[in-house]
């Protein structure tokens, strides 16, 4: 059920969307920036392809973590998220409250912006926050703000100017409770034009059977000592209001409650069309606006009976209690200029002359780190946390510097400076052969001993599996080297870096099955390198799954092999200059002809 | 969407089945050129029921079901209904049954629970023997034979529990429902589906079996709901009065019924030529053909003086410029008609980029010599609503 006290206990409420839905996280993360929040309230999107949203963070922009399930979402921001949003289609919804509710530890509640929810799906929910102590708002809800903390929904408006414009950047004292979403924004924007600002308004949904009812958001208002007055945009159908007058009795309030109940024209017409949302359709006498308006004026509710009446009974309420805010405002209109770029960048940036890397400027980044360490910060994007992952990338891109001028890469360099081009066409040449059969293994066999290790595999299956497959596994096997003759740079890594972690554990079980098959497929360089790493990003850097994959999907391991190896094709295309060697060309015994 | 009628065949086969039987009933669209090929199967010596299928209350009263006819008589009837304009049809094996083996039986879905009305005194009069309904409630959860408080047999109502929630109804009612001994034939049946939840039933109904009560539907309304139909947005509109002064052109569920309520409460409902809304942020063209059939309906209307009102509360979401180029479009086509007619058009509307919206309609009303007042959110609806009757009564 639905708490403002504990809603307002969350100094800074985290929030994950199901679904993205443009407008309604834009207005939530413009909410945030002219309520002065250090960063978006919005922690993760689900439901999406993408890993990162762009979005506008006031005239900058600002990537959102996107994840296809929540299951991806880590545990620590599991933990830190209050509130959800379903902005998926009516189908989803149960799925998706579900999931928000059994694996977001601290979540408080949220709501379902899509109409058609079918009716069964409603109740099925409102058990479910019954039975979990949680809240939802809706079906077809505009969502709620709680004045100056957050904003869960389109509710408010989507445009920065309307956001500032509503008032509902500040704390105020005004309780607005609605079954419609339209009338909420209007009733926030008359409380706004008044000089006053809410204290929370909440949109109930028009539909049949609202997970949150009208009655326990009064109830809130009621409790809330911050709520002064209270203001209620009732309709025609169902009879929410005879608990609410009940309420309201019981309750002995002082707090002043100002009621509209819309639907009195239906009463004109013998056979009313359908006056607005779903639920507004009187069945019986007790459930028109009119006697529905009876039962509250009873219990002391001032209920106007026209629009024009509601809206001067509002503004007498409101005594001025917060001034419109030339300078929000002005931020807001500044926002409507912003337009996005073509690019994002986090790794550096040139602002007016000052060049700074990963935030730092350029001199004081490079001061006191080795090229290594410049090279690993970039390329993870970040600084590294631990020393041994700087070790370990030192030590890599020493033993992978180069491997004689036979390897394929080293041979085109210097062929193609042989035939008198100048060096980044033969740097070129050589890095271009860098793929799935030359350097390129550690990439694969990352991905390899992360996916077995990940899924529990064992190396019995996870052996089985590629030779069925008739499909080498990266990372094991040599030419030259074999059991009898291990490859030294191997010996050298496992020494200074086998920590008895999962992964390099792993690679040594399949080591061990496939040398009792053949002596030649033993653990190489790319695989120890690679099961070490991926130990080190675990272990050492506390990595979760999903930043591990990322790093290995973003080619880190092919990168230190590229960084590496390209000194030994400079190396190899310098020498070929200084030698001066002309043109090369096979002799002809290197050919078969087979015709 | 809200909760919609299925076809009486649809609600049929789906009863039969969940009974253990065969429906021998024949669903007929009138409206295509084969349905009487559909006939071709009826013996010359059984006796049929026909009767319309198309959500229509009171069908007995109202002549709409012929019980104990031939072939061809039934094939007599259909083309009755036809001509009266009835689009769905459904013949079936009249059975012969003892009056007093009439039950009626209906579950409905409410808060609390699934409600069972039963009574051993079914038929036509059941509004007249409201006295001997029995009432039970079940869970939504699941059956329990225990919740059955009335005499209804609890075999029959455990299997209309199970359809009742596997199809996602809403409103089941049979009656008759003949009862004899451990059978149980429904003679006629209606039932109401929640719309929303067309992908959960598995095609036990799709949108083909939703029937809608037929009316003398207006041109403009029919060309509102083809619209409707085929967009995200929310359309609809309904002609309270032809010849009506104020005509309403309306976003926002709320909002739409606070701007009906206050012309009511000025006393002026007589005068509302329509009702309806365009929101959920419908595309510049969708306003435009929506707004054309409002202002068809407006140059049409025989009231001496006419006001076309605009409104609607500040919108979460519809693009105020873009759906105010759809109606400006729409107006722009009959300009010359509310010119010769003296109509004015008042708007007021927020919501996001109201102010070009607002302005362009401004420009756009003044430079055709439109009489108009164009406001944002900084006047109210109920002062938009007291402006244009004041158009109409000056």
């Amino acid at each position: 059920m639905i708490s403002i006290a504990k809603l307002r206990q969350v100094m800074d409420p985290k929030v994950v969307l199901f679904g993205n839905h443009v407008g309604i996280v834009q207005s939530i993360l413009d909410f945030d920036y002219l309520a002065d929040k250090a960063k978006p309230s919005i922690v993760a999107v689900v439901g999406v392809q993408q890993r990162h949203l762009r979005y506008f963070w006031g005239n900058k922009e600002v990537l959102i973590a996107g994840y296809g399930s929540i299951d991806e979402v880590s545990s620590d921001v599991k933990s830190s998220i209050s509130l959800f949003a379903v902005a998926q289609s009516g189908r989803r919804a149960v799925t998706a409250c579900t999931e928000a509710v059994e694996q977001l530890p601290n979540v408080l509640g949220g709501m379902i912006f899509a109409e058609s929810v079918p009716e069964r799906h409603a109740i099925q929910l409102r058990k479910l926050v019954k039975d979990s102590g949680r809240f939802i708002l809706g079906p077809a809800s505009v969502g709620m703000t709680v004045g100056g903390l957050f904003k869960l929904g389109a509710i408010g408006g989507t445009l920065p100017e309307q956001i500032a414009l509503a008032g509902i950047l500040n704390k105020g004292s005004t309780a607005i409770v609605s079954t419609s979403g339209g009338m909420i924004n209007e009733l926030i924007s008359i409380v706004a034009r008044s000089g006053g600002s809410v204290s929370f308004a909440a949109a109930v949904g028009g539909e049949r059977y609202p997970i949150t009812k009208p009655v326990e958001l009064v109830h809130q208002a009621l409790q809330d000592k911050q709520t002064k007055s209270i203001i209620l945009f009732g309709e025609l159908g169902g009879t929410d209001e005879y608990k609410i007058a009940k309420l309201i009795k019981e309750s002995k309030t002082t707090k002043p409650v100002i009621a509209y109940i819309a639907g009195v024209v239906a009463e004109k017409f013998e056979s009313a069309p359908q006056f607005g949302h779903a639920k507004a359709m009187a069945q019986n006498k007790s459930e028109t606006a009119t006697a529905k308006k009876a039962a509250l004026k009873v219990v002391g509710v001032v209920v106007a009976d026209t629009f024009a009446e509601f809206e001067r009974a509002i503004k007498n309420l409101e005594k001025s209690t917060h001034k419109n805010n030339d300078t929000i405002n002005e931020r807001a209109k500044l926002m409507q200029e912003r337009s996005a770029s073509l690019f994002v960048n986090r790794i550096s940036e040139d602002q007016g002359g000052e060049v700074k890397i990963l935030g730092q400027s350029l001199l004081q980044f490079v001061s006191n780190k080795s090229f290594t360490e410049i090279a690993l910060g970039m390329f993870l994007g970040k600084e590294p946390a631990s020393r041994k992952l700087v070790d370990f990338f030192d030590i890599s891109l020493r033993l992978l510097v180069d491997h004689g001028p036979q390897v394929t890469g080293a041979i085109n360099t210097m062929i193609t400076a042989r035939a008198g081009k100048d060096l980044t066409a033969s740097l070129a040449t050589g890095i271009l052969t860098i793929g799935p059969r030359f350097g390129g293994a550690i990439n694969q066999s990352a991905e390899n001993w992360f996916n077995a290790v990940a899924n529990n595999e064992s190396a019995d299956e996870f052996v089985e599996k590629f030779a069925k497959n008739k499909q080498y596994i990266s990372g094991i096997g040599h030419k030259k080297y074999r059991l009898d003759n291990p490859d030294p740079r191997v010996e050298t890594l496992l020494k200074q870096f086998d920590n008895n972690g999962s992964h390099v554990n792993f690679a040594k079980q399949v080591s061990k099955i496939t040398t009792a098959k053949k002596a030649q497929l033993i653990l190489n360089v790319d695989g120890a390198i690679a099961a070490i790493l991926l130990d080190i990003l675990k272990d050492e850097e506390h990595l979760d799954n999903n930043q591990i994959k990322m790093i290995i999907d973003s080619e880190f391991c092919n990168a230190i092999f590229v960084l590496a190896r390209s000194v030994g094709f400079i190396a190899h295309y310098m020498e070929q200059k200084r030698l001066d060697e002309g043109l090369f060309r096979l002799p002809d015994e290197h050919i078969s002809s087979l015709y | 969407m809200a909760r919609v009628k299925l076809s009486e065949y649809r609600a049929k086969k789906l009863i039969f089945t969940t009974l253990g039987m065969i429906y021998g009933g024949i669903g007929i669209n009138l409206s295509l050129d084969s349905w009487q090929k559909q006939l071709n199967e009826l013996n010359d010596d059984t006796k049929y029921v026909s009767k319309v299928d198309q959500a229509v209350k009171k069908r007995n009263k109202l002549g709409l079901v012929m019980v104990g006819r031939t072939k061809a008589q039934a094939i007599e009837d259909l083309l009755s209904f036809k001509a009266q304009g009835y689009r769905y049809a459904l013949v079936e094996p009249f059975v012969t049954h003892r009056e007093k083996d009439e039950h009626y039986i209906a579950l409905q879905r409410e808060e609390g629970g699934l409600v069972l009305n039963y009574s051993k005194r079914g038929g036509v009069d059941i509004e007249n023997n409201t006295d001997s309904l029995e009432r039970a409630t079940f869970s939504e959860e699941g059956f329990e034979a225990g919740s059955n408080t009335t005499s209804a047999p609890t075999a029959l109502v455990e299997k209309l529990y199970d359809i009742f929630q596997n199809a996602h109804m809403t409103y089941l009612e049979i009656n008759p429902c003949v009862i004899r001994g451990g059978s149980y034939i429904p003679l006629d049946a209606a039932a109401e589906v929640d719309g929303s939840a067309q992908f959960f039933v598995k095609g036990a109904w799709t949108e083909d079996d939703i029937r809608i009560h037929k009316t003398a539907i207006n041109q403009a309304e029919k060309a509102v709901e083809a619209l409707a139909s085929k967009s995200p947005a929310s359309l609809s509109l309904k002609v309270l009065n032809p010849n009506g002064s104020i005509f309403l052109l309306l976003s926002g569920g709320g909002a739409s019924v606070v701007v009906a309520d206050e012309i009511s409460n000025l006393g002026h409902h007589a005068d509302i030529a329509n009702y309806g809304e365009y929101s959920g942020n419908p595309n510049e063209e969708e306003t435009y053909l929506y707004t054309k059939q409002v202002l068809k309906l407006l140059t049409a209307s025989s009231a001496p003086k006419k006001v076309l009102l605009i409104a609607g509360g500040v919108a979460n979401f519809t693009d105020v410029t873009k759906t105010f180029k759809g109606l400006i479009r729409a107006i722009a086509d009959v300009q010359k008609d509310l010119l010769e007619q003296k109509v004015a058009v008042l708007v007021r509307r927020g919501g996001p980029n109201q102010q070009k919206g607002l302005a362009d309609m401004k420009h756009f009303l003044g430079t055709a010599g439109i009489a108009n007042d164009v406001y944002g959110p900084d006047i109210s609806l109920a002062g938009a609503v007291v402006e244009s009757l004041q158009r109409i009564a000056k």
